[in-house]
C-alpha cells in the first residue's frame, strides 16, 4: 500500500519528532509533507482555520500542549471557529 | 515585450516545465533545486542572441550539452526551450513563440547540433529547420537563425528582446571595489562592476530625474538620508554621493565605497528597475538587506516598474519578502526537487493545498515556504 500522506504541525522541534516517532510506530506507512512549524502555540492557534481548511485536501496533524488551559475540549473550541474537518487531527497533550 | 510563458524539456535540473508569465514572478525553492537555473534559460536564449554571441558560444560558456542535460532525462534526449513573448497590446498585439532543440552527435566530433529552431509569428509558422539546406550541409545546424542577422530579418523584434535581458545579482564589494574584478570579462556585468560607468554615460537630466526617484524610495530604508547625487572627483571618475542628517555641517557625506553593502545593493536595484524595459531577472533580491526593507521590496518594485512597464523575475527564499499582501498566488512560482527525478515547477496558484491555505487566512509566506522545504520522509529512517 503506497503511503498516505499527511501534513503536520507544531509548535517547535522536539513536537515534530515527537509525532514522526508516533506515525513511524503505525501500522500503516505515511509519506510527511511540509511541516507548518514556528515557535509556539500563538502560531498554530491563529492559523488553525488555515489548517481544518487544508485538511480537505490532505490529512493534517495538529500537535499543541495545554499550556495554562484546564482541560482540552475548552481548548479545541477555543481555537476552532467552525466545524472541524475529520482529516483535521488536533492533539492536546494533556498533563 | 513581456514573456508571457516558458517550457522547457530536459534543461538543467527540470525533466519538463510549462510556466505561464505574469509581470512579476517570484521564483523559491530550497537550495540546489533550481532557481538560477530556471533562470538560466533566458540568459541562454540571450547568450545565444547577443552580439559576439552564438549557439556554441551560450553552449561552451556552460561546459557542454552534457551540463545542460537533466541528470534525470533517461537515455540522450533532445534539450528543448520554447518561450511565448507578447509585443505591443490590443489591436496592435503580435505573440511571438521561439523554442529551440539541441542534441549531441553521438559519435565523430561530437558537435552540439539543433534539433530544431522553429519561430511562430501570431501562431503562423515562419521559421521551421532543419530545412531542404539544412540536410544539405549539417554544419549549418550549428547555428542558430536568432544570432544571425542576415537570417533573423523576419522575427528580429524578437532577437532584440533575447538581448536586453538582463540579469542582475549585484556583488556590493564589486560596485564598491571595481578594480577587484576583470572589467574586461564582465561582459554583460550581472555584478555591477561598471555600475557607475552606466550610471554617469547616462544623460545628466535622465540620471538626475532617477537619481531623484531612487532617492525618495531610499528614503524608506535609510531614514537619515538627505541626497543622492551624481560627482566626479578630480580625476573625473564617476561617483555617487549621499548626504546624510548630521549635527556637523558638511560631515554627513560619503561616497559609494562607504556606503553599506545593503544601501549599495538598494541603489543598483532601484536605478536598474528604471534603466530599461525589457526582462530584468533578479537574484536573492534580499541579499545584504535588512528584512524590514525586504519585506517593504515588492511595493518598491512594483511602483518602479509600473512607471517603465518592465517584466521581472525575482528569486528569493525570504519569509518577509513573500508576507507582501501584493503577492498573487499566481506570481509564485514554486520548485520542488524529487531527487533523482529533478525539480518540478508549479505556480503555487496551481497547487490545491496552497490555494485551501490562503483561502483559510494564510500569506503567501505563510503557506509558500513550508512547501518548499527538502522532503523530510528519508528521515524516518533515523529511528530504524
Amino acid at each position: 500500500m503506497s503511503p498516505v500522506p499527511i501534513h503536520l504541525a507544531v509548535e517547535d522541534d522536539l513536537s515534530e519528532w515527537v509525532l514522526r516517532r508516533i506515525l513511524h510506530d503505525r501500522p500503516v506507512s505515511y509519506a510527511v509533507g511540509p511541516v507548518f512549524k514556528q515557535r509556539g502555540f500563538g502560531y498554530l492557534k491563529k492559523q488553525c482555520s488555515a489548517f481544518n481548511n487544508l485538511a480537505r485536501a490532505c490529512p493534517v496533524l495538529l500537535l499543541t500542549d495545554l499550556d495554562s488551559r484546564s482541560c482540552a475540549p475548552e481548548l479545541l473550541e477555543d481555537w476552532l471557529d467552525g466545524p472541524r474537518h475529520p482529516d483535521f487531527l488536533l492533539r492536546v497533550a494533556v498533563r | 515585450m513581456h514573456f508571457t510563458q516558458l517550457k522547457l524539456k530536459n534543461w538543467r535540473n527540470f525533466t519538463r516545465v510549462e510556466l505561464p508569465f505574469r509581470d512579476r514572478i517570484f521564483i523559491t525553492g530550497p537550495n540546489a533545486s533550481g532557481k538560477s537555473n530556471l533562470m538560466d534559460a533566458f540568459r541562454f536564449l540571450r547568450d545565444i542572441a547577443k552580439t559576439g554571441g552564438g549557439l556554441q558560444e551560450a553552449v561552451t560558456l556552460r561546459g557542454g550539452l552534457a551540463k545542460l542535460r537533466c541528470l534525470a532525462a533517461r537515455r540522450n534526449p533532445n534539450v528543448e526551450i520554447e518561450v511565448e513573448v507578447r509585443d505591443g497590446r490590443g489591436d496592435n498585439e503580435t505573440l511571438w513563440r521561439y523554442g529551440i532543440g539541441l542534441k549531441q552527435e553521438s559519435r565523430g566530433m561530437r558537435r552540439v547540433l539543433l534539433s530544431y529552431e522553429k519561430v511562430w509569428k501570431n501562431d503562423i509558422l515562419i521559421l521551421n529547420r532543419p530545412d531542404q539546406a539544412d540536410e544539405s550541409d549539417d554544419l549549418r545546424l550549428t547555428e542558430t537563425h536568432l544570432e544571425q542577422i542576415t537570417a533573423n530579418r523576419e522575427f528580429r523584434p524578437l532577437a532584440e528582446a533575447f538581448q536586453k535581458i538582463l540579469y542582475l545579482h549585484l556583488v556590493p564589494q564589486l560596485l564598491k571595489f571595481p578594480q577587484l574584478a576583470n572589467r574586461d570579462v564582465a561582459g554583460d556585468d550581472p555584478f555591477g562592476i561598471k555600475f557607475l560607468d552606466r550610471l554617469m554615460e547616462t544623460p545628466e537630466k535622465t540620471r538626475r530625474s532617477r537619481l531623484r526617484k531612487i532617492e525618495s524610495a531610499l528614503r524608506i530604508a535609510v531614514p537619515e538620508l538627505e541626497e543622492l547625487k551624481d560627482v566626479r572627483d578630480g580625476k573625473g571618475a564617476p561617483h555617487l554621493e549621499a548626504v546624510y542628517q548630521h549635527w556637523r555641517p558638511n560631515a554627513g557625506r560619503q561616497r559609494e565605497d562607504q556606503f553599506s553593502d545593503g544601501t549599495l545593493r538598494l541603489i543598483g536595484l532601484l536605478w536598474t528597475l528604471l534603466d530599461g524595459d525589457h526582462l530584468l531577472l533578479l537574484e536573492e533580491l534580499e541579499l545584504s538587506l535588512h528584512t524590514s526593507i525586504v519585506a517593504k521590496l515588492p511595493d518598491i518594485i512594483w511602483r518602479m516598474q509600473r512607471a517603465r512597464k518592465r517584466q521581472v523575475v525575482v528569486s528569493s527564499h525570504s519569509i518577509e519578502l513573500f508576507s507582501d499582501r501584493g503577492i498573487a498566488a499566481d506570481e509564485v512560482a514554486l520548485l520542488k526537487p524529487h531527487g533523482s527525478e529533478g525539480t518540478e515547477v508549479t505556480l503555487a496558484s496551481d497547487k490545491e493545498s496552497i490555494r485551501l491555505l490562503l483561502q483559510g487566512g494564510m500569506t503567501i509566506a505563510e503557506a509558500v515556504l513550508p512547501m518548499t522545504a527538502p522532503d523530510s520522509v528519508s528521515q524516518l529512517t533515523f529511528f530504524d
